[in-house]
């Protein structure tokens, strides 16, 4: 099995990237991939505790979940900080973290990297 | 070498698929087409330009069949799902480009 | 496990983040320690990153040029396909130390990248 690094750098309503994002994640996950998720720019919304979309799929609820499976998940603080998403704001079980120490690692951890962004 | 190009944005947002040729070359070209990029297979003025450009072309069923539309099999796009696209991506081909 | 990353800037300066967001992630990679064998290739609009002559503090923003210009004093490698600006703007003076190449050239970079990330 192998290993997959998703970056995702767009925001969680408005279009379904996180979706595609959030299923792709799954799909691996369950075939026995190891999966890790970095949201970058818009993406850091991701992890955002509390989201509670009144007729979309709650992509905050499906991350929770799909941590608790062995998703690893990170998001830029620099990109938090810029759009005032504090930290411990973010779903328990996920991670605000840097390029430098965190999408690094999972890059050269990845055998392949899929970038979900318009 | 093989490269999957990921595309997701609707066929009028990209000016031109060029640069999938241009990137892939001689190599084997996939196009993974999610969300509203699934509308190159219905397209009459776009299907011929992804079908020139890439040697493969999978289509997420899911995002086709939500817009309304369903694949005719003599255009020779493949219907996917996720956990095939998961194979196309760890397993068939060397890397992935999203355009 | 993968050695190599290849930031794709596909999209032009200051209309976007996105240009400004590769450059500073190929940066963070090559500080990482982690990921340093990250370079940037510039095609499309994107060549027009490398161009001088941006004045990024007339719309208030930070200059793409010089996050181009933070990654290669880190001796961080930029290639920028030329036919891609030149048919866009024409004769154009670019950023020192980018590297301009054909088509050809480019796609041999990207076989020689293990991950390509694009922006």
């Amino acid at each position: 099995m192998g290993t997959l690094c998703i970056q995702l750098r767009t925001g969680t309503m408005m279009n379904m990237d996180t979706n595609v994002a959030v299923k792709l994640a799954k799909a691996a996950l369950d075939k026995g991939h190891k999966v890790m998720m970095f949201g970058y720019g818009e993406g850091v919304f991701l992890i955002k505790e509390g989201q509670d979309p009144k007729r979309f799929p709650n992509v905050g609820k499906e991350v929770e979940a799909l941590a608790k499976e062995g998703l690893e998940v990170a998001v830029c603080e620099t990109c938090c900080i810029a759009r005032g998403f504090k930290r411990g704001e973010e779903i328990s079980g996920t991670k605000i973290g840097s390029i430098t120490n965190d999408f690094s690692r999972m890059a050269s951890e990845a055998d392949r990297l899929v970038t979900i962004a318009r | 070498m093989s490269i999957l190009f990921v595309l997701l944005k609707a066929p009028h947002e990209y000016h031109s698929l060029d640069a999938m040729a241009a990137l892939g070359g001689d190599d084997k070209i996939g196009a993974l087409l999610l969300e509203d990029a699934t509308l190159y297979a219905v397209f009459k003025d776009k299907k011929d330009e992804i079908v020139d450009a890439a040697d493969e072309i999978f289509v997420m069923g899911e995002d086709l069949q939500a817009r309304g539309f369903r694949l005719r099999p003599e255009d020779g796009f493949q219907e996917i799902d996720y956990p095939r696209a998961v194979d196309l991506i760890m397993e068939d081909y060397d890397k992935t480009i999203t355009l | 496990m993968a050695e190599s990353l290849l930031v794709l800037i596909t999209k032009g300066p200051y209309g976007l983040e996105e240009a400004f967001a590769g450059a500073r992630l190929a940066l963070g990679c090559k500080v990482s320690g982690i990921m340093e064998n990250a370079a940037i290739l510039l095609i499309g609009d994107g060549t027009l990153n490398a161009c001088m002559g941006q004045r990024s503090e007339a719309v208030g923003m930070p200059s793409n040029l010089a996050a181009l210009q933070d990654f290669m004093d880190l001796e961080g490698v930029i290639y920028c396909v030329e036919q891609d600006l030149h048919q866009r703007v024409g004769e154009a003076e670019v950023l020192e130390g980018v590297n301009m190449i054909t088509w050809d050239q480019a796609r041999e970079v990207i076989g020689s990248y293990q991950l390509v990330n694009t922006f």
